[in-house]
């Protein structure tokens, strides 16, 4: 399914971008855009917030646009993660966060190279959202629990559980 | 795969695991998204337009200075830290002209002089650093946000003190770090400009109510330098006219200069169009 030469436009584009080429912008979001709208809406129910993500979005993709290398990742990849963060943001300034007491804020990774529907595969239905969130998006447990609107604790218990699962099943010798 | 594709579009609901995988697809596979943007652009196009404009239109704002981030680092309003970032005399262009006037002057006065006269030239210039940089933010020929501070929604009494202040703040500093770094000045005496310094710059924003900004300044600047001199010629005391009689009339300017400016606050919106 993976193009054998995936998206060097892309990169070139946010090179451009990078120089301060507007041009440049309105390509990526031509390419992009549509396909980020439509995953921010698989998170988020509330139009406003999806809406003012994407702008920012992309807005933030023109900032960083010099960080971006090419080696650690496609340029779609590091725009959602761009994406989930500003989605994120949205969530916590329309609802100031209770305080939460004792939730450590990292989580071990899954070993590298896990196809992310095997890994989910392995879960029950309720903790994929989770262990998405945390292992596959990069968010920090905080900002999962404010995405999927649960308590941190909570996102807490179910990661320590899909943990267990994870081991239980074929995914033994993960680093616990 | 197109219908999972449209069942995905449309928001209905699909397995955690296989979105997932659709969703890695649609990111990393230009096919993929190529397919995804038809769809969605179908019933979002006119929005997702509507949010490219928005998009250009921030990324077309100007890069905020240095200072202007840390003045909103510091929780200064917005449009009070662009304006304060504009100010003439708040660049290091300016900054380093003014430092370096100023080191010739406390360094080249003439040979065998004095300490207390070498001083006397430095204290005698200081307190104009501030009276040229307020002209400097209200002229039209230095400043280039003239329009858009004539524009601003905000009253020209407050406009006033933010410019004001900004310029203040940013001579002072130079200044003091001149007379700090001073051979000649000892103790008080190298804070000694400051009291006269706020004298000439509230009596020219006064002066200015009634004239140009620049004539203002040139007067008061020149009247300043005539008593300096005077004074001192009188008394046979190069530092005469800054011990505590001449910071007590500094101060009596200053309040009344400012007491003047706050009566006059109605006619302060039009200073900035002289």
């Amino acid at each position: 399914m993976r193009a054998p030469d995936h998206d060097d436009t892309d990169a070139r584009l946010v090179n451009r971008i990078a120089e301060g080429d507007h041009a440049a912008l309105v390509d990526l979001y031509g390419r992009h855009a549509a396909w980020i709208l439509v995953r921010l809406r698989r998170r988020c129910a509330v139009e406003e917030l999806v809406d003012n993500a994407l702008q920012d979005t992309f807005v933030s993709a023109w900032r960083s646009a010099p960080d971006y290398r090419v080696e650690r990742g496609a340029v779609g990849a590091w725009l959602w993660t761009i994406a989930v963060r500003r989605l994120v943001d949205q969530l916590r300034r329309r609802a100031p966060p209770t305080p939460v007491d004792n939730v450590p804020d990292t989580v071990e990774l899954p070993p590298p190279g896990t196809p992310a529907d095997e890994l989910l595969a392995g879960l029950a239905p309720d903790l994929q959202g989770v262990v998405e969130a945390v292992y596959l998006d990069g968010l920090t447990v905080n900002e999962a629990a404010l995405l999927l609107g649960i308590p941190a604790g909570t996102v807490k218990s179910r990661l320590s559980r899909a943990r267990t699962e994870l081991t239980r099943t074929e995914w033994k010798g993960v680093p616990r | 795969m197109t219908d999972l594709l449209e069942r995905y579009v449309a928001g209905d609901p699909i397995p955690t695991p296989i979105r997932r995988a659709l969703e890695d697809a649609i990111a990393a596979d230009p096919i993929e998204r190529g397919r995804a943007t038809e769809i969605v652009a179908a019933n979002d196009g006119a929005f997702l337009a509507a949010v490219l404009d928005d998009v250009v239109a921030l990324t077309m704002a100007p890069r905020r200075s240095r200072l202007e981030r840390l003045l909103l680092v510091c929780r200064m309003p917005e449009p009070t830290a662009r304006l304060v970032a504009a100010t003439p005399a708040l660049r290091w262009a300016w900054i380093a002209a003014v430092g370096v006037v100023l080191l010739f002057a406390a360094g080249a006065a003439g040979e065998g002089w004095r300490d207390a006269d070498r001083l006397a030239v430095l204290l005698a210039l200081a307190p104009l650093v501030p009276v040229v940089g307020v002209a400097a933010a209200f002229s039209a020929a230095t400043d280039p946000t003239q329009e858009v501070a004539t524009a601003a929604a905000i009253s020209g009494f407050r406009l006033l003190m933010i410019r004001t202040l900004s310029v203040l703040g940013g001579s002072i500093a130079v200044t003091l770090a001149i007379t700090l770094l001073s051979r000649h000045a000892d103790g008080w005496l190298r804070v000694a400009w400051i009291l006269p310094g706020l004298a000439t710059t509230s009596a020219t924003l006064v002066l200015a109510t009634r004239t140009r900004i620049a004539t203002a300044a040139g007067v008061i600047g020149c009247a300043w330098l005539l008593i300096v001199i005077a004074i001192s010629e009188v008394v046979d005391d190069a530092i005469a006219p800054y011990r505590w009689p001449g910071q007590l009339v500094a101060i009596v300017v200053t309040a009344s200069a400012s007491a003047i400016l706050v009566g006059r606050r109605r006619h302060l919106d039009r200073l900035e169009l002289r």
